[in-house]
């Protein structure tokens, strides 16, 4: 059986890429067009004389992500697909794309997550924005909402499945996200959209867009966000109300027929608060009770310390070995008094509930230019470089880092003969990093610096030992100047006219990911008019982020008894240290996609894919290490439906199952099924009803110590947009209509409670250009 | 999961190069003995591009008040055979236009070269765009006769420049981009949206008398 499959796998690829003599022998002369083609015209039709004047006549796989012979797995995410939907920033839109997973974590943000073994932080796909890599190197995320456009300027938002490293670069494991944003010659006039929810959730943008001269053009905008408070999953106030408050620029100019330049800018600030539950994080360190854990609440062990002294057998019959013995417990420190609000449920029991609640800001800039060309031998070419400054402060953990990034990077094609299209570039980029950890309030009283100071020959009674400062999270400041470098050649191959190749590789030099190639092969083979099979296998790399290399995570003061100490015992912590060790993860993918327009209504899509990681590096449980690298594998495939039932009514659907595996074992950090469904249905000429089904499966959100478990859930948002004259709409969205709220998440390692995610109601006001 | 781990155990273990290598022979192997049409495809998006610039093109061109252009249904006539796709991707663009209720209703008519006094006769009668494919045995000498207030339109710059037609679609540089024939709206029928000439990437205006 196994050697069946291998044999099939072979067989469709060797098909693909090799298999061209019948293909090319009856070449598509026909004048009529094929389904594909009526759907490209749609597209086509939507453009205005200068976005046909961009179309390429020869397309370069890779780069044209709506090419129906792409031989890869992608999505595409239109501007009027966040309206339409009611969507406050584009990463809600998230939702609905197969093989992606979103995640409300409290109030202001939305996390995003790609296939298998994606955690939201690090998240492992790459994340461009506005011709910017945005993925922090901190925590291997990017904040979307931070850096998210005005709708009004996002041109498109491609969805790219699977590693593309040879072009894309390191990070481009489970995919890519690639927000493009509009020409300012597009963006002319002014555009306003308003948002208010019923929670009192506010979020207002305004565009405008002039022309300089008879070829430069200019845009601004701004956008005001405000956060109401939303609720943690124990019913208390999550107090992230806050705001968000950014502006932007850009600044296009046609030097000469064949020569672009352009400059876009923009800043960002955000005040909110942020909790971090410290509930489970002062334990006590239970040696003599079998059947309790080792590391236990304190405050548990304190609730049934009467119970133990009560009767000299413990309720299960069985005798208590306490009974006349001191559990030397500790009194709770005051500056944890001071943050206990209230009771939350631990196993049969409760334990006192500790929030410990700061401020979170986050800071940015950035300025991007760009130069691109086409010179008489059609060589396509574009030089960009961008400069970003980012200043983010974690209050509630006391961890704060400014972050300086230079970029500048040069991209190139063109046509070598009639079959080939040669793509080529090389990008340099340098990280500044200033990091600094503060000891939050909690966590500021004497305790063992390390917890090896408890084992001989080490004297805990030394003075040095301990400390009252040891803060959640410290970073080695050894790793403050970061570079990489990177240099591609990929090559785009006609084969005949039903078969495309592309083949190539990326060099990378890198400070975290070290020096290595990232080869990579796809082929397409439009079988017939309306049906696409293509094959892909890729080598791609991720970069471990700075947290999991570099930071020691202390989330825990651990009450050490020992009746030969003072007191009869003493405080340590528990500490997972990043792993400096810790090499690129290297991902073997496997990728088999099948396209299929029956009609220019209609497209269904398949896509399958199979990664062997070595390195994977994930969460530990088992060292003193917070991450630990081992060998993991993923499968899984999507399937997406876009069908135009008729002019009015398009109906789009998606479905992905995923299993992941880590040394043979099941993991659930990523559902294993998710599932949308979106109508939208034109009323009358005015007026458009939308619904949309999505369906998320349970999730066990991997933590250093206390994994979370996330519910299924169901969500049902319904909506009804109405076109009230010219370029005004007006939209009414009710969300989460099925329930009252559910519980999502975002972080694991320094994990916070999660947040329920309420219905509301949505009000929205749209004027386009 | 042993089924999968046991599937490409031997494709990654050490075998993945050699995989690569191989696929990659093979593609440049066949690519020598497979010299076809690929040419084909590009002939296709170009004729779609073309297609879908000249349903955009009827709403760039403001016919005055008294002509009879303004009058009727918007025509476009493609005279000449072709293969590439362009009559009916410009047939499919039309019936879409129609039906998203823009201001013209458009009509596309196709005369291959076995009905070309069909097509003066068809022209004569009035016209709004003449599109000549490039196999068309029909002229511009022999259309413009007829052709009224009719615009004149066809692929590559010697059209333009040679033949002193009106709007030529020129592929240069991987793109398609438009050259007009600034004397063909020096007239008191038909003007051009000004917004159309000041995109310099995409349109150059050009006087072929000069």
């Amino acid at each position: 059986m196994t050697t069946l499959l291998l044999r099939i796998f072979v067989f469709c690829f060797c098909i693909l890429v090799g298999a061209t003599g019948r293909a090319s022998s009856d070449s598509n002369s026909s004048t009529s067009l094929s389904s594909f083609e009526k759907a490209e015209l749609r597209r086509l039709l939507d453009l205005g004389i200068s976005g046909l004047s961009q179309v390429p006549v020869q397309g370069v796989l890779g780069y044209e992500q709506e090419y129906w012979r792409n031989p890869a797995s992608v999505h595409v995410i239109r501007p009027e697909d966040i309206t339409l939907n009611g969507y406050l920033n584009s990463v809600e839109a998230l939702r609905g794309v197969p093989g992606m997973h979103v995640s409300r974590g409290l109030a202001y943000d939305n996390f995003a997550s790609m296939r298998n073994f994606s955690g939201f932080t690090p998240q492992k796909f790459l994340g461009k924005i506005g011709g910017r890599e945005v993925s922090q190197l901190m925590l291997g995320s990017a904040n979307y909402s931070v850096d998210d456009y005005p709708v009004a300027v996002i041109d498109r938002i491609e969805i790219v499945r699977g590693p593309g490293a040879s072009i894309w670069g390191t990070n481009a494991v489970n995919g890519v996200l690639n927000l493009v944003t509009k020409h300012s010659a597009d963006t002319q006039g002014d555009s306003l959209r308003l948002a208010i929810q019923d929670n009192g959730t506010f979020m207002g943008d305004y565009v405008h867009g002039g022309q300089v001269s008879e070829d430069s053009y200019y845009r601004f905008w701004v956008r005001d966000q405000e956060y109401a408070e939303g609720t943690l999953d124990s019913g208390l106030p999550a107090r992230d109300d806050g705001y968000l408050r950014k502006a932007g620029f850009r600044f296009d100019k046609e030097l000469n027929s064949d020569l672009n330049f352009y400059i876009a800018g923009g800043g960002a600030t955000r005040r909110l608060e942020h909790t971090l539950d410290l509930s489970a994080r002062l334990l006590y360190q239970n040696s003599i009770l079998p059947e309790y854990p080792e590391f236990i609440p304190l405050s548990y062990i304190q609730s049934v310390e009467p119970f133990l002294f009560a009767s000299p057998l413990l309720s299960d019959g069985s005798e208590n070995l306490l009974e006349g013995v001191s559990l030397n417990l500790p009194s709770t420190p005051p500056s944890w008094s001071s943050i206990a609000s209230g009771n939350i449920n631990f196993g049969d029991s409760q334990i006192t509930r500790f929030e410990q609640y700061g401020e979170l800001t986050n800071d940015s800039g950035h300025v991007v230019a760009r130069l691109d060309g086409i010179t008489d031998s059609d060589l396509e070419w574009s030089l960009t470089g961008a400069v970003e400054h980012t200043e983010i402060s974690l209050g509630h953990i006391g961890f704060d880092w400014d972050q300086t990034q230079f970029d500048l990077g040069f991209d190139a094609n063109r046509p070598l003969g009639d079959f080939h299209r040669l793509s080529f570039g090389m990008a340099a980029r340098r990280t500044n990093l200033d990091v600094r950890s503060t000891v939050i309030e909690p966590f500021a009283f004497s305790s063992l610096i390390n917890p090896t100071y408890l084992v001989p020959p080490s004297n805990p009674f030394d003075p040095t030992s301990s400390s009252s400062s040891v803060p959640v999270l410290s970073y080695n400041q050894e790793f403050t100047e970061i570079d990489r470098f990177t240099a591609y050649i990929q090559d785009s191959i006609s084969l005949t006219d039903k078969i495309e190749v592309s083949v190539g590789t990326k060099f990378e030099e890198n400070d975290l990911a070290g020096t290595g190639f990232q080869p990579g092969i796809r082929a397409s083979w439009l079988a017939n008019d309306s049906n696409v099979l293509w094959a892909g296998y890729s080598k791609a790399h991720r970069q471990p982020s700075l947290r999991e290399r570099y930071t020691t995570l202390t989330p825990a003061k651990v009450w050490i008894p020992n009746p030969l100490l003072p007191g009869g015992g003493i405080w340590s912590n528990i500490q997972f240290e990043g792993d400096e060790s810790l090499d690129r993860e290297e991902i073997d993918s496997f990728e088999l996609g099948w396209r299929s327009r029956p009609n220019e209504n209609l497209l269904l899509e398949i896509s399958s894919y199979y990664y062997d990681t070595k390195n994977a590096v994930l969460a530990s449980q088992t060292s003193v290490n917070a991450y630990e690298a081992k060998d993991a594998k993923s499968y899984g495939g999507e399937l997406s439906i876009d069908y135009r039932v008729s002019d009015l009514w398009r109906i789009r659907g998606g479905y992905s199952i995923a299993r992941g595996e880590v040394e043979d074992s099941r993991v659930y950090d990523f559902p294993e099924n998710t599932a949308s469904l979106s109508s939208h249905f034109k009323y009358s000429d005015e007026v458009t009803l939308i619904q949309n089904l999505f369906y998320s499966g349970e999730t066990k959100i991997p933590s250093d110590y206390n994994p979370i478990t996330i519910p299924s859930h169901l969500r049902l948002d319904l909506g009804i947009v109405w076109q009230i004259k010219g370029d005004w709409e007006i939209g009414l969205f009710g969300r989460d209509l099925l329930e009252s709220y559910h519980v999502e998440t975002m972080y694991p390692g320094v994990d916070v409670e999660p947040a329920r995610v309420e219905r509301t109601f949505i009000l929205t006001l749209l004027k386009k250009f | 999961m042993s089924l999968f781990k046991s599937i490409f155990s031997p494709i990654t273990r050490g075998s993945a190069s050699l995989f690569l290598l191989g696929a990659i022979c093979v593609n440049f192997a066949v690519l020598q003995v497979n010299a076809t049409v690929s040419g084909d495809e590009e002939d296709r998006r170009n004729a779609r591009v073309q297609a879908s610039y000249i349903t955009r093109l009827v709403k760039c061109i403001r016919w005055e008040e008294n002509s009879t252009e303004r009058q009727k249904n918007f025509k476009i006539v493609v005279v000449g055979d072709e293969t590439a796709g362009l009559v009916n991707s410009l047939s499919f663009l039309v019936e879409q236009t129609n039906l998203s209720n823009e201001t013209h209703f458009i009509e596309v008519f196709h005369f291959p070269n076995s009905k070309s006094e069909e097509a003066i006769d068809f022209i004569t009668a009035g016209t709004n765009f003449v599109y000549f494919t490039q196999d068309s045995i029909l002229t511009v000498k022999d259309v413009t006769p007829y052709k009224k207030g009719a615009l004149l339109l066809s692929q590559g710059r010697e059209f333009i420049e040679l033949d002193r037609g009106c709007i030529a679609f020129e592929k240069k540089k991987n793109r398609i981009k438009l050259i007009m024939n600034v004397r063909c709206f020096d007239r008191r029928i038909s003007r051009v949206n000004p917004v159309l000439t000041s995109l310099k990437s995409v349109v150059e205006v050009v006087n072929p008398y000069l």
